[in-house]
């Protein structure tokens, strides 16, 4: 598929992939490579110029909006809060959701012990602005809203990238949990969430340059990938080696 | 500070318009007056029952050039009078706009921008008709007084059956007044929940769609805007009930003098000039009572305007929300004032001794937190979510008042940071940077003359250059609202460049490079810190950043754990090492 914003210039240039269900594909790229745009084609915020999206082989220009979006669950880097309460913001303000179905989401997710530390529980209020809440906190929030719509395929857009890791490391088990049995789609800059992830599609100024197995990529020392990873590690070195206590070198 | 002494402070920020405006209103009670009398030769001399010297055609003339004086002078006025209106609703507007610039961690962070707005069209509008009304009184005033002069001559009985129904107007107005507040606040509270809620929307279109929560958002806004139908009925059924009291008198007062006159006129000692002084004299009581039950209703709920202001304020800064300021209505803005450049000023340390702030929610915040940034040095914060990196930057800036400690700069107490730490000798970028539905040149600008800097500069040390290069319009790209048109990196970037371009001597950076790839992000650590004599003192989660400062401060909990280079601090500190094994599951 191809896409362009403004009728000229490409975003995304003949861009061909497949993901099977249950298996989870990350993509990788330097900032305005095109990863966010194809997020926001999947969910039919923009149709594509040329070429098509399929879902389960069905067009998905085919579906009604809906029911495509009620497929899918996508998490962001900014998370979007209400000053309301905690149930609301988990239930987009719809009473029909009951609490013991929010409760077992946020169990099921392993934030139990976060949520008994709520003031309140599920009738917290959030400050506006979200002040009352930790970036960390939020994303937690995000997640949980996902969880509860049990998509198929859920897109995580850079969704941890503001957290210390040792709050990152709390978010991923729910992370795990989340995509356990589902497809996914991770677009990433930090590497550390990559793990999970069987396939690696790098994109470059809209195109495709590496697309590949992550095992198979890793092991050969001129993939992309593999110089991103010694890129990363490299970043991870303290300074002088000797004096990691932890004996990382 | 109440709402008398605001009013007063607002009235004499412009002393000639609001002495102008009370002037033409009492030149207009004059010209109401007149009439009266002249009415009263009139009928007297009709009925023979008086006699001056002028016929009635010279009164007919007199009369017709009172209303036309009148006509002009009350044009004039209505245009004075809403000048002064504009005038003052601006002057607050300004004056808070520039508060909440300068501490923008204050009162406004604590609800949503919507609601922010609400105070500042609602509220200042509010404050701004109380004034009218107050000048509109002085007219009202200065012709009751005159009525009553002379109806008291003629009759005091029947001066006092006019003027008593409006004695009792006052008594009920007053006694409504705690519940008129009440039920101000309470609408305008509900007022700005709706348009709080919108901007909230409006931000989260995406994520409401993604999650196919259209109809729920709509129900829920829905539920918000019913409640605000109900208090501001409340509120309006009170207001307009008092109104028609007053209206009411009107009626009872002739009926009144009807009664009592027309005893008098047959025993003779009425005569029907003076019915005539007294009909053409009721109306215009009417309004006085009106005008007075409508000032006692808009004092009270301009003191609740005011105290929703100053809520955005600190108490002790409520003052500054009258002062008078420049509004630069005409001609081109002002030029910013160039900070003045001494030596001395020149950037050699800055520091924090025992700096304390705690969020007053959350009692989250920093506790004595020492650190000195020395000229040409990289300092890192670290600290896992929550243990207070960005309130301490938020603190050093003064967007937030400290509670204890002090800020110095180069040896000297800084006695207010939000306005010395600005640029050229300080720049800031936030940790989610706030862009403008404008084009990328003025977003990076921000006001700054384009010739007097280097912008080109500041777009290759934010590696934005390869960006520019692929967008349509180049630097004149139009951003949309918030920049969605950019992606996370860009915008993160574009704020860097708008720091940059500032040219300051001391860079406070607040997680900049969250939404970065490995490589752009080097590259601008690398952009950053080859300007020359850059100081910078950084928020960062990333090691790439901890491997290329000279030092690190580990905050825990809002106090200072440690302070030390990375590998002293990897020996040494406990929280260290877990922020950095935390991050160990990279590879």
């Amino acid at each position: 598929m191809s896409f362009s914003y403004d009728g000229t210039d490409l975003t995304l240039d003949g861009v061909s992939f497949t993901l099977a269900p249950g298996r989870t594909i990350s993509l990788l790229g330097r900032t305005g490579s095109g990863k966010t745009t194809l997020a926001r084609l999947l969910l039919r915020f923009h149709d594509p110029m040329g070429g098509t999206i399929r879902l389960d082989g069905v067009d998905i220009r085919a579906a009604r909006i809906a029911e495509l979006r009620a497929r899918i669950g996508l998490v962001t880097q900014e998370v979007q809060l209400f000053a309301a309460s905690i149930r609301d913001n988990l239930t987009f303000f719809d009473p029909a959701v009951p609490d013991h179905a929010l409760l077992t989401a946020i169990d099921g997710l392993g934030l139990g012990a976060w949520f008994d530390a709520l003031p309140a529980g599920l009738d917290t209020i959030l400050a506006p602005g979200a002040t009352s809440l930790s970036a960390g906190e939020a994303q937690l929030l995000a997640l949980v809203r996902v969880f509860l719509t049990d998509p198929g395929l859920v897109i995580l857009d850079e969704a941890s990238s503001r957290l210390d890791p040792a709050t990152e490391r709390l978010i991923a088990g729910a992370l795990d949990r989340l995509l356990a049995g589902r497809t996914g789609i991770i677009i990433a800059h930090r590497l550390a969430t990559l793990r999970r992830v069987d396939t690696i599609l790098v994109l470059e100024g809209g195109r495709i340059v590496e697309q590949g197995p992550r095992e198979a990529l890793m092991r050969d020392h001129g993939s992309r990938f593999a110089r991103l990873l010694a890129a990363d590690f490299a970043s991870n070195l303290p300074t002088d080696p000797s004096t990691d206590p932890a004996g990382r070198a | 500070m109440n709402t008398w002494n605001f009013t007063w402070r607002l009235l004499r920020g412009r002393p000639w318009l609001a002495l102008l405006n009370v002037a033409l209103a009492t030149v207009i009670a004059v010209l109401d007056l007149l009439p009266g009398p002249i009415l009263r030769a009139f009928f007297d001399r009709l009925t023979g029952q008086a006699g001056i010297g002028v016929g009635p055609r010279a009164l007919i003339g007199a009369l017709l050039a009172i209303a036309l004086a009148r006509t002009i002078i009350k044009t004039t006025a209505v245009l004075i009078s809403e000048l002064h209106d504009f005038l003052i609703g601006a002057t607050l507007r300004r004056n808070l706009l520039a508060r909440l610039l300068a501490r923008p961690g204050l009162g406004a962070a604590n609800e949503a921008t919507g609601a922010t707005l609400s105070r500042f069209r609602d509220d200042a509008a509010q404050v701004a008709n109380l004034l009218a009304l107050l000048c509109y009184g002085v007219s009202v005033a200065v012709f009751a007084i005159g009525a009553l002069w002379l109806l008291l001559r003629i009759d005091y009985l029947l001066t006092i059956a006019v003027f008593g129904p409006l004695i009792a107007t006052i008594v009920i107005m007053r006694r409504a007044m705690g519940r008129l507040a009440r039920y101000r606040a309470e609408s305008r509270q509900a007022t700005g929940r709706v348009t709080g809620s919108l901007g909230e929307m409006f931000a989260a279109v995406q994520a409401v769609q993604v999650a196919g929560a259209e109809s729920h958002l709509i129900a829920h806004f829905r539920r918000l805007n019913e409640e605000r139908r109900r208090l501001l009925l409340r509120d309006a059924v009170l207001t307009r009930g008092l109104g028609a009291v007053s209206a009411g008198t009107v009626g009872l007062g002739t009926g009144l003098i009807l009664l009592f006159a027309a005893g008098a006129l047959r025993a003779g000692t009425f005569t029907v000039g003076d019915f005539t002084l007294f009909a053409y004299y009721l109306p215009f009581v009417g309004e006085f009572t009106r005008v007075v039950g409508d000032t006692l209703t808009s004092y009270r709920q301009a003191g609740v305007a005011f105290a929703r202001l100053a809520a955005l304020l600190d108490g002790a800064e409520s003052r500054l929300l009258v002062a008078p300021a420049p509004l630069s209505l005409r001609g081109p803005l002002p030029a910013l004032p160039p900070l003045p450049q001494r030596s001395r000023d020149r950037f050699m340390a800055f520091e924090a001794i025992n700096l304390t702030y705690r969020h007053q929610s959350a009692g989250r915040g920093i506790v004595g937190v020492d650190l000195r940034v020395e000229r040409g040095t990289f300092v890192v914060i670290v600290g896992r979510v929550g243990a207070g990196k960005t309130t301490l930057l938020r603190t050093l800036l003064g967007q937030l008042p400290a509670e204890a400690g002090e800020i110095r700069w180069n040896g000297q107490p800084v006695a207010d940071p939000s306005s010395w730490c600005v640029s050229p000798r300080v720049a800031y970028t936030p940790q989610v940077p706030n862009l403008f539905s404008d084009t990328l040149r003025d977003n990076i600008l921000l006001g700054l003359p384009e010739e007097g800097v280097d912008l080109p500069g500041a777009i290759r040390a934010a590696v934005l250059e390869r960006d520019l290069a692929t967008f349509p319009a180049g630097l004149g790209t139009l951003i949309g609202p918030r920049g969605v048109r950019l992606s996370g990196g860009q915008v993160q970037r574009a704020a860097a460049a708008r720091m940059l371009v500032r040219e300051a001597e001391l860079l406070l950076v607040d997680d900049l490079s969250s939404a970065l790839d490995l490589e752009t992000e080097r590259q601008l650590w690398v952009g950053l810190l080859a300007r020359p004599d850059t100081t910078v003192l950084a928020v960062s989660q990333r090691r790439a950043a901890w491997r290329h400062a000279d030092r690190i401060i580990v905050l825990n909990k809002g106090r200072v754990e440690a302070t030390g280079t990375l590998d002293d601090l990897l020996v040494r500190c406990e929280e260290m090492q877990q922020l950095w094994s935390a991050g160990e599951g990279t590879t």
